[in-house]
């Protein structure tokens, strides 16, 4: 293999693949990134065993002699940002290193073989759509945040995506609240899909997608999901597992709703959530018309009280919250103003925004 | 009152030796926890940096400039606490009466505890020992007749040291105190007490109750009783007992359940004793017993017996006779246990949507 | 990896065929547990399966040419995960939960996931039960492969939900040619050498050969020496105790494993098979009731069991060696 390159050109996806690769890695191979040069493109193709991220170049580049090698990825990408802007890079295979060479400079890297590296390749294909990139992410933002985290229940540990004959949806919970978010889009599909996107997967789309119009194909496949997005092809597994019925625990019938500004209430939650215990950070809301009150304390019977109106006629009602998981559904709602419905201190809230009914929250309480 | 015995724990730079032991590279160095930046103030500091005359509540920036390398991290006090439940639970190992000060420090009454023949000299250093081999930090420790001698007493040695004041030392070893050393002493009292010609508890002797008490108030009364070496404040555990129980390990297996059985006699009177001795009068909620078979595999059974009497042996037996079920095993240790109802104040429950 | 270069152990080739046919007839269970003598060769047998399972085209062996052997040959495989003691003698319950993470999410490459605990016998309690909650919920694309050292517990409900695959130990002769084999233009191809070896290693040829190679053939008969002078009397115990420590817990209760089945055996008239310790095994046996030695077999095992209970090595060896201290007739002992 030899080819030359423009720095930016090969900089720009090296760094996005040394970002996907993880600095442990069990097997040396992984530190690598996987160099496919055809004549007149080269693929890039970096992987954490659970995530694959494959970059093509086309521009800003010339190929000698086609090739496939695999290369450590981070002294690569280091060698590559020092070297000045502008600048050819010359990448030449001989023996069993790659000679890296811009100008004056000339580095030597030891390579493993193509053959060594665990590239994911295509599986059955079973559905696949397209959408923007910001749509896209508006949906992972608006509930990743509620997954579990090395849940025993191992599916909790992902972000659900569900395919409608209209919509695309998210749901993510770790069993103590719940995040859905839903996006109206005619997909053609005739059945309704599932798959488990594992936490890291998740996270590490998110970075990749732009806030643009800019689309992604979304590949729905057996044992992976594909999101081929500009230059980018990332794949990550799932997890295999049944995902709960989200709609039943998605309360109806809340009798007592309130309206309240959402920085407002955030910024209450957040003040009396100072003095609640550290670790299992209860709050109480005290709901009376057009008044909510907000009380903590702690072990060391420090207390916090803080109320803040609110739109609200109805009986009075008591119930404890983990103010923590209020605090991030105020933070992924971007409106104005939020509905808040509860029923009884035992049964979970329903958190929504006001004018965008899009995404809805469950939270369960806690008791006191 | 027989002679008690307690002992006084306190962990060296806490902090600063937690950070030590996650980060070995930190051992080397002048350290220092607290926040960093013009207002940081100083949490904890090695003895590195202590070497410097860093110490702790110096403001950051006094601290840099006595000690131009050191090294400042920022506190992490969900891990310390995290240490800080191991530390406990090693010091609750040893009696069930542990008052914790802080995270870092506790009283322990060890008056009742049997282990070592009750030589509390001997459990202190187990302890220490215990500490620093599973927990990775040191602790020093001060074994005396009261609190106020043994918080004193930790302090001699200190780092990673050990001090007992044995009672008929306790007298001499009193008289040496400098009033600094006194609980509720600061800059204020010592300066006053200088000015009386009071720099020893040897002085303070001298001092009548009346003229103390007179000069200081409530404080004067304290150090009358201080400088005699006088501190008849118990231990006071915070946590409500949550179960007592009796074990024993036997240095024969014991072949069968029948042999189980007739074992059962003995614990049920041990159980009785401890039970009375620790003086608990509330309602029991379960009672327990727990078996380790020969290959090391422990198992427990309990059961809800809301009693209000001694628990009887036949009240252990089903548990026993469930427990063994047809094993046919050799048991190598039985215990039996009772467990209380334990309704702390702000016991939260998280509620869950799937179940 | 070509079968000619590395072909399969001798005394595993109707154990391999036997699992093979399992496959073909689709009754190949979704965990195995093999059993057999530790330094036998059960790992070498997990890891040929392992690799036999994944390749596209397998024959009676795995192809050595498909994507998958390529990766296994170059141990990156990313679809098999091995699961054995990290930085200590136990396999403890993180290990587990970051292989049921491994084991619940789709393959990356191959068509199924394959994990290997190497040996189940060495998972703590709660290593063990995090790993039954494993095998009670089976994906459909997963293979579990348990080692077991023989004669070693594991917990009876994670053996029940396995089958069972005991892998044979070699002949004598088939091992002495093996492992001429294997040390062929080396030192210590003495035949007494390597019968010695293989004797102390129970049979096991690959622990026979690490034995030779690890110079650990000189520490056991130290080891012996020690126990021998302890036995008279002629060293106190910490001396007899340093050689043993030396080599480890783990190494001492095989040797001493071994030196109680030979003990058991001449006590019913057989044959030991440690020639070097057969003089001092033929006297315990003549002055001692087979319940006695029993005893001191039982009381090995229940060191080994006690091994995933961090037991201190120095005390319990010591233990050990008095309990061989007691199958001395009294005057002996007393004269010491």
């Amino acid at each position: 293999m030899k080819l030359t390159i423009t720095r930016e050109a090969l900089l720009t996806p090296l760094q996005a693949i040394a970002g996907v690769v993880e600095r442990k890695q069990t097997m040396p191979v992984l530190s690598n990134v996987l160099f496919v040069a055809e004549p007149d493109s080269l693929t890039l193709t970096g992987t954490n065993m659970e995530v694959e991220l494959v970059a093509h170049v086309n521009e800003g580049l010339a190929v000698e002699s086609p090739g496939r090698i695999t290369i450590p990825a981070r002294k690569l990408s280091d060698i590559c940002r020092s070297l000045g802007e502008g600048t050819q890079v010359e990448l030449a295979l001989q023996g069993d290193q790659v000679h890296v060479r811009s100008g004056a400079s000339h580095f030597t890297l030891s390579t493993l073989p193509a053959e060594h590296f665990p590239n994911v390749e295509e599986d059955a294909e079973s559905f696949r759509l397209e959408l923007a990139q910001a749509d896209l992410r508006n949906l992972l933002e608006a509930t990743s945040f509620a997954m579990a985290q090395q849940d025993v229940r191992y599916y909790l540990n992902g972000l659900m995506l569900e395919v409608g004959s209209n919509y695309l949806r998210a749901v993510a919970t770790d069993g103590h609240r719940l995040a859905m978010s839903t996006l109206a889009v005619v997909t053609g599909s005739e059945e309704v899909r599932q798959l488990i996107l594992p936490r890291k997967g998740t996270l590490e789309l998110i970075r990749l997608l732009a806030d643009a119009d800019t689309s992604v194909m979304l590949v729905f496949g057996d044992n992976h999901l594909r999101a081929t997005l500009g230059a980018y092809t990332f794949t990550s597994k799932l997890i295999e597992g049944k995902f709960p019925d989200y709609n039943r625990v998605i309360p109806r019938g809340g009798d007592k709703t309130f309206i309240a500004d959402r920085q407002s209430l955030k910024a209450t939650l957040q003040r009396a959530g100072i003095l609640s215990h550290e670790n299992i950070r209860g709050v109480r809301l005290q709901l009376q018309t057009n008044e909510l009150g907000v009380f903590a304390n702690n072990p060391d019977q420090e207390q916090a009280e803080d109320s803040l109106p609110v739109d609200y006629v109805g009986e009075s009602l008591q119930i404890g919250f983990n103010v923590g998981y209020l605090i991030d559904v105020l933070n992924a709602l971007e409106g104005n103003n939020v509905r808040m419905t509860l029923s009884n201190a035992n049964s979970s809230g329903l958190i929504e925004d006001v004018d965008n009914g899009n995404s809805v929250y469950v939270v369960m309480p806690m008791r006191l | 009152m027989s002679q008690r015995k307690i002992i006084h724990c306190d962990c060296d730079c806490f902090y600063a030796a937690v950070e030590m032991r996650d980060d070995p590279s930190l051992r080397e160095v002048a350290l220092a926890v607290g926040g960093d930046g013009g207002r940081g103030v100083v949490a904890t500091c090695n003895y590195a940096a202590r070497a410097y005359g860093v110490r702790s509540a110096m403001t950051m920036s006094e601290a840099h400039r006595l000690c131009p390398d050191l090294v400042v991290v920022p506190p992490d006090m969900a891990r310390y606490r995290q240490v800080s439940r191991q530390v406990m639970g090693i010091f609750r190992d040893y009696t069930p009466l542990v008052e914790p000060l802080s995270v870092d420090e506790a009283f322990l009454d060890v008056s009742e505890t049997e282990l070592f023949q009750g030589s509390a000299t001997l459990i202190a250093r187990d302890i220490r020992r215990r500490v620093r081999e599973e927990v990775g930090i040191t602790v020093s420790a001060g074994v005396a007749g009261n609190k106020f001698l043994a918080k004193v007493a930790s302090d001699w040695n200190k780092p990673d040291g050990l001090f007992v004041v044995l009672p008929e030392a306790a007298d001499d070893f009193v008289r040496a105190l400098p009033i600094e050393r006194l609980f509720g002493v600061g800059k204020v009292t010592a300066n006053r007490l200088h000015e009386l010609g009071v720099s020893t508890c040897n002085d303070l002797q001298a001092w009548s109750r009346e003229q103390l008490a007179e000069r200081f108030g409530r404080l004067g009364l304290r150090l009358y009783e201080m400088s005699r070496g006088i501190d008849p404040r118990p231990v006071v555990v915070s946590r409500p007992t949550k179960s007592i129980s009796v074990e024993r390990t036997y240095g024969r297996d014991l072949p069968t359940l029948a042999a189980c059985e007739a074992a059962l006699d003995e614990l049920v009177t041990d159980l009785a004793l401890r039970l009375k001795r620790k003086g608990e009068n509330k309602p029991m909620h379960k009672l327990f017993v727990k078996l380790r078979f020969s290959d090391f595999s422990t198992h427990t059974q309990e059961r809800i017996r809301n009693l209000t009497v001694l628990p009887q042996r036949e009240d252990f037996l089903p548990l026993l006779r469930e427990l063994y079920g047809d094993a046919r095993r050799p048991v190598r240790l039985l215990g039996l246990g009772v467990r209380y109802r334990v309704d702390e104040p702000g016991e939260a429950v998280q509620l869950r949507l799937f179940d | 990896m070509p079968a000619t270069e590395n072909p399969i152990l001798p005394w595993h080739e109707s154990s391999w065929l036997r699992v093979v046919e399992w496959s073909r007839l689709d009754r190949l269970p979704h965990a195995l547990l093999l059993s057999a003598v530790r330094g036998s060769g059960k790992r070498d047998f997990a890891e040929r399966l392992a690799t036999w399972l994944l390749c596209s085209n397998p024959g009676d062996v795995a192809c050595g040419e498909c994507k998958h052997c390529r990766l296994r040959a170059a141990g990156a495989h990313p679809d098999i995960q091995v699961c054995t003691p990290a930085d200590s003698r136990v396999i403890k319950v993180d290990q587990v939960r970051a292989l049921t993470e491994f084991l619940v999410q789709s393959p990356q490459v191959a068509a199924r996931k394959i994990a290997i605990v190497d040996t189940a016998d060495q998972l703590n309690m709660n290593a063990a039960n995090a790993l039954l909650k494993t095998l009670e919920e089976p994906a459909t694309d997963v293979n579990l492969l348990l080692l077991q050292h023989a004669g070693q517990r594991i917990l009876p409900t994670l053996r029940s939900r396995c089958q069972v695959l005991s892998l044979p130990t070699p002949p004598i002769d088939t091992a002495r040619d093996w492992l001429l084999s294997r040390l062929e233009g080396e030192e210590g191809r003495d035949p007494e050498l390597l019968d010695h070896a293989l004797a102390l290693a129970g049979g096991a040829p690959l622990a026979a050969q690490a034995l030779i190679h690890d110079g650990h053939l000189a520490a056991a008969e130290q080891c012996l020496s020690a126990l021998r002078q302890y036995l008279k009397g002629q060293v106190v115990l910490s001396d007899a105790v340093a050689p043993f420590l030396k080599e480890g817990l783990a190494s001492t209760l095989v040797f001493m494993g071994r030196w109680a089945q030979d003990l058991a055996r001449l006590g019913a008239g057989g044959h030991g098979e440690d020639h070097q310790a057969h003089d001092m095994l033929s006297y315990l046996a003549q002055h001692n009731h087979p319940a006695e030695v029993h005893h001191l077999y039982a009381r090995i095992q229940e060191a080994r069991a006690g091994m995933t209970y961090n037991l201190n090595p120095e005390l319990e060896i010591g233990q050990l060696l008095m309990a061989w201290r007691k199958l001395m007739p009294r005057k002996q002992a007393r004269a010491s």
